[in-house]
Order: structure tokens, then C-alpha cells, then sequence
């Protein structure tokens, strides 16, 4: 993309851009774990990025991108996002090796190649024959090449869930998320997402579903938040509150600030919606 | 002279188990780890009304899963050791989560006493408990108690003595609904008549495996096949597909009461 950058000076714009996104302010150590490199490599490679005027780096302060530095660390997140959901999602890669690939990728792919692959990723979900199905069927040519089924009876097999391809994961998108309220909103558990052991002691430490919810208050930067369930305090992170699934109650009548942040909650779906081939990062 | 008795005093954190640890056995105490982990083991002895007590202080947990270390270590005790009563530390004030655990030392079997701690604080919040209705419902004893200022522990003591000459673990059986009950019954079946629960009360054991405890997993299947683990996956395919969530939920769910 910008013929005078390297492929790791790219990747430090990645990685600054991500830290910054989940903590705001980014450090040079921070900078040095996320990328598993040595901090003075790091000192070095935002001098380079200085110079170019894609950084603003003090010696011993935090670093920020400028807006330019910035428009590229969300291109190239934005890159890798897609590269990875179309190598493990349509691909069928596993996730590590998808990710790895992505990461070699994200500097050679040019801008039309991927606005391509954004549309075929689109196609797939949204196109009645696309979806779980269709890439099933895909899937099997992993292994066997040549395909000598009658394709008009392959396509009246396909079943179609109503709402189309990807049903289910609209669902999520439409759903509303206890991270997406303020202090004062009160509500019911109606289902907690997720997996694993994190999941299972939210369930383990009461939040299950039916059970009512109320938002305490939430730390500056959004994180942690504090909610009452079954009369204790349990704080959590936006993370696990974004997978507790709620039912407000009635409206909230709190002052200003306090009220649910439909704002807030408008642009998370329509974030949603643009960062469709949605696939974890790192 | 007679044998001490053994007491586990368990409990959620911060529902006062050290304070009331304190309370029995003073400057009699014992400070140690357990074999193996960096989780620090507290023993004590006391006396009281003439009989020996041998008190241990398991780590605060909220749960008895394989997963986290602090709950290995409270299970394995309890499981292993054998103590004769496992005093659990309720805070009163927040009831609902603090039984969770209750229940689960119930279904372990094991003779427990519940002692509602922190029962000032509980009703300086206007709430009432009536700790007859709870124990009858629960099946074990519940005494009141304010720890920090010593309120209860006599009768907390008392009713370990009373549970120890009755020698008698719960009489009640945590039920799962009707979804989840003739799964965990016929379970139960297969489990003892494999021979596999040993000295462990097999309908607890019926349950973790459904639960996918790594460690009944472990004692269970690991000496080969033994039919159960085909009934085991089978049961827990159905219950999810019937459910629609994992086997784990389901019955936390439920411990909480939820129905559906």
C-alpha cells in the first residue's frame, strides 16, 4: 500500500492501533509484548515511524499515531481482519495458521484484491445459496476435486433458515448487550453467550438467565463494570458483559447521563455490520 | 478419651470463615501449605463443652469444580480427608450465591453445618431468614452467627457435636427439574452398579461426569472402558440438544433454581 513502508513498520502501526484501541494509551512496552520483540527494536522502529510523520513518540512518554498513522493502522487491522476470516472461515484454516498467513498477507494484498475478496465474503453470507451449507459442500473439495454431483439437486438440498444464510449471527448483532447500557439500566438475563470456563463461572457466580441485572456504574475507560445480580456486587469486564444478553425493563428514567446510550448502541450495530467477516484478533 | 472431631470450615471469600476460624481455635493455630500447591493450609485445635476439635480453614471458594485450584484443593480435602463436618460460612446478607456452594457440599454427601453468617448485617438490611424453613429445605443444620463478635459459636459447635453423634450426612437430594432428573437418576444407576464412584457418593459423581469435571473424568475412565463414558457423551448430546446449551449450564442453572 505505501510504497516507502516496510511490512514491519506496517505491522507496528497494527499493533499501535490495536493497543490503543483496547487501552487507550499505548507504551513502548506495551508495544514490545504485543509484537514479542525487544523494547529497543521498538524505539527504533518509531523513530523510523517519526520520521515519517506517522507517529508522535516522546522518549519515556506514550505513543500516539497521527491521523495519518492512524488511517493506516485501521487499514491494515482492517486487512488482517478479512484475510482472516476468509482463510479460517471460508477456507476452513486453522485458526493459527490463518492468522499467520494473514499476517504475511496483509502487506502484499493491494486495495482492489481485497475490496474483491470484502465482496465474496459478503456474497457468501448474504446470498441465498451461500451460507453454512454451501461452504459444507465447499469444504468436501478440500479432499475430493472434481465434483460429479447434478448441481441442480446439490442446490435443492440446501436448506435455507429463515432470515436467510447466516440467520443465527444476525441474531447476535440485533440482540441487545449489557455493555451497551449505563449506570441505572435494570433488565433480565436472557442468555449468556460465550464458552468456556470464563462462561461457566459467570453462570457459577449467578448470572443465569432469567435472573435480573443491574447496572451499577462503569470505570472510566469502560472497563471494568460493576452490576448487581441476586443482591451482591460483581464486577465485570466489557468483554463478558458484551456476552450477557439482556431484556431491559421497562424504560429507564435516569438523569442525563445516565440513561442507556442508544447512541452508544447505534453505532455498535452498525460497527457490527461493517466488520462482518468478523474474526478474533491475536 | 475420645477421638477430635474434625471440622473443615469452607465458605464463599469474605464470608468470614478465618473470623470464625479464629474464634474456635485462638493462638492454637498451624500454618502450612498443601501438599504440592502454594495454597496455604490453616489448622487449629480447640476445646469445647470436653471434646478435642481439630479445625481446618479451606481456601474460599464459590463453587467445587476441578477448574480453579483454590476449589481443587477445598474438594480434594473434604473428598480425601474425610473430615466429620464441613462447616460452611454463609454471608447471610447475600444468601443466593453464598448457597451455591452449600448445595454443593450437599450433594458431595458430606455432613454439613451452615452457619448464617454475618446475621446482623443481614437484618440491619430488613431481611428476615427463617433459618428452621431453610435448614428443613436444605436438609442441614443452620445456625446464626456474627462472627467478629463471637455471637453463635457455641451453638455452631453444638450442632457439629449433635451432627457427629447422629452421624448423618444430608438427607436431601439437590433436584435438577424434569429435564435434567431421570438423566442424572439413571446415571446414578449405571454409576454404582459399575462400581466406579468408590468411596464417593455416586450420584455426585454422576453429576460432575455430566458436568465434564477433568478430574471424575480422570478417576472414572481411566482405567479403560467401562461402558459408562458411551452413556455419558450420549446423555450429555441429548441434554443439549434438548436444552440447547451446554450440559454445564444447564445444571447451574438449576442450582440456582432457574426453571424454565
Amino acid at each position: 500500500m505505501n510504497s516507502d513502508l516496510t511490512a514491519s513498520m506496517e505491522d507496528y502501526l497494527e499493533a499501535i492501533y490495536d493497543i490503543q484501541l483496547a487501552r487507550k494509551v499505548v507504551r513502548v512496552t506495551d508495544i514490545a509484548r504485543q509484537m514479542n520483540v525487544r523494547t529497543p527494536s521498538v524505539t527504533g522502529a518509531l523513530k523510523a515511524l517519526q520520521d515519517r510523520g506517522l507517529v508522535d513518540h516522546e522518549r519515556y512518554g506514550y505513543v500516539e499515531l497521527t491521523p495519518e498513522g492512524r488511517r493506516i493502522g485501521e487499514e491494515m487491522q482492517r486487512r488482517h481482519a478479512a484475510l482472516v476470516a476468509f482463510l479460517g472461515d471460508i477456507l476452513g484454516l486453522e485458526a493459527d495458521q490463518a492468522k499467520e498467513e494473514a499476517c504475511q498477507l496483509e502487506h502484499s494484498v493491494s486495495a482492489e484484491t481485497l475490496h474483491r475478496l470484502l465482496c465474496l465474503l459478503e456474497f457468501i453470507e448474504k446470498c441465498p445459496r451461500g451460507g453454512h451449507d454451501w461452504l459444507g459442500h465447499l469444504r468436501g473439495r478440500w479432499t475430493q476435486v472434481s465434483c460429479d454431483h447434478d448441481c441442480q439437486e446439490c442446490i435443492s438440498q440446501i436448506e435455507i433458515p429463515e432470515g436467510g444464510p447466516f440467520a443465527e449471527e444476525d441474531d447476535d448483532v440485533a440482540v441487545e448487550t449489557l455493555n451497551q447500557f449505563g449506570p441505572g439500566f435494570r433488565g433480565t438475563v436472557t442468555k449468556v453467550a460465550g464458552s468456556g470456563d470464563i462462561r461457566r463461572r459467570i453462570v457459577e457466580m449467578g448470572v443465569t438467565v432469567g435472573a435480573d441485572i443491574e447496572v451499577r456504574r462503569i470505570a472510566p475507560l469502560g472497563d471494568p463494570i460493576e452490576v448487581i445480580v441476586r443482591g451482591y456486587h460483581l464486577s465485570l469486564r466489557k468483554q463478558e458483559a458484551a456476552n450477557i444478553h439482556v431484556r431491559p425493563e421497562g424504560q429507564v428514567i435516569a438523569p442525563g447521563r445516565d440513561r442507556p446510550r442508544t447512541g452508544d448502541r447505534r453505532r455498535q450495530a452498525r460497527r457490527g455490520r461493517r466488520n462482518r467477516p468478523k474474526a478474533p484478533r491475536r | 478419651m475420645e477421638r477430635p472431631i474434625t471440622i473443615a470450615v469452607a465458605g464463599n471469600p469474605n464470608s468470614g470463615k478465618t473470623t470464625v476460624f479464629n474464634h474456635l481455635t485462638g493462638a492454637r493455630q498451624h500454618v502450612g501449605n498443601y501438599p504440592g500447591v502454594t495454597v496455604e493450609k490453616k489448622e487449629g485445635a480447640c476445646r469445647w463443652n470436653g471434646r478435642d476439635f481439630h479445625v481446618v480453614d479451606l481456601p474460599g471458594t464459590y463453587s467445587l469444580t476441578a477448574r480453579s485450584l483454590e476449589e481443587r484443593v477445598a474438594r480434594n480435602f473434604v473428598i480425601n480427608e474425610r473430615p466429620d463436618v464441613v462447616v460452611d460460612i454463609v454471608d447471610a446478607s447475600n444468601l443466593e450465591r453464598n448457597l451455591y456452594l452449600a448445595t454443593q457440599f450437599i450433594e458431595l454427601g458430606v455432613p454439613v453445618v451452615v452457619a448464617l453468617n454475618m446475621i446482623d448485617v443481614a437484618e440491619s438490611q430488613g431481611e428476615h431468614i427463617d433459618e428452621e424453613l431453610l435448614s428443613r429445605l436444605l436438609g442441614v443444620p443452620m445456625v446464626p452467627t456474627v462472627a467478629t463478635k463471637g455471637k453463635g459459636i457455641d451453638a455452631l459447635l453444638e450442632a457439629v457435636v449433635s451432627l457427629v453423634e447422629a452421624a448423618g450426612g444430608p438427607e436431601i437430594q439437590i433436584r435438577y427439574g424434569p429435564e435434567l432428573e431421570p438423566h442424572i437418576e439413571e446415571l446414578t444407576a449405571k454409576v454404582e452398579a459399575s462400581g466406579q464412584a468408590g468411596e464417593l457418593n455416586p450420584r455426585w459423581v454422576a453429576i460432575k461426569l455430566l458436568e465434564n469435571d477433568d478430574e471424575v473424568n480422570t478417576r472414572v475412565f481411566d482405567d479403560g472402558d467401562n461402558g459408562l463414558l458411551e452413556q455419558v457423551l450420549a446423555t450429555r448430546a441429548h441434554i443439549e440438544q434438548v436444552i440447547g446449551d451446554d450440559t454445564e449450564i444447564a445444571i447451574a442453572d438449576r442450582r440456582y433454581g432457574c426453571d424454565y
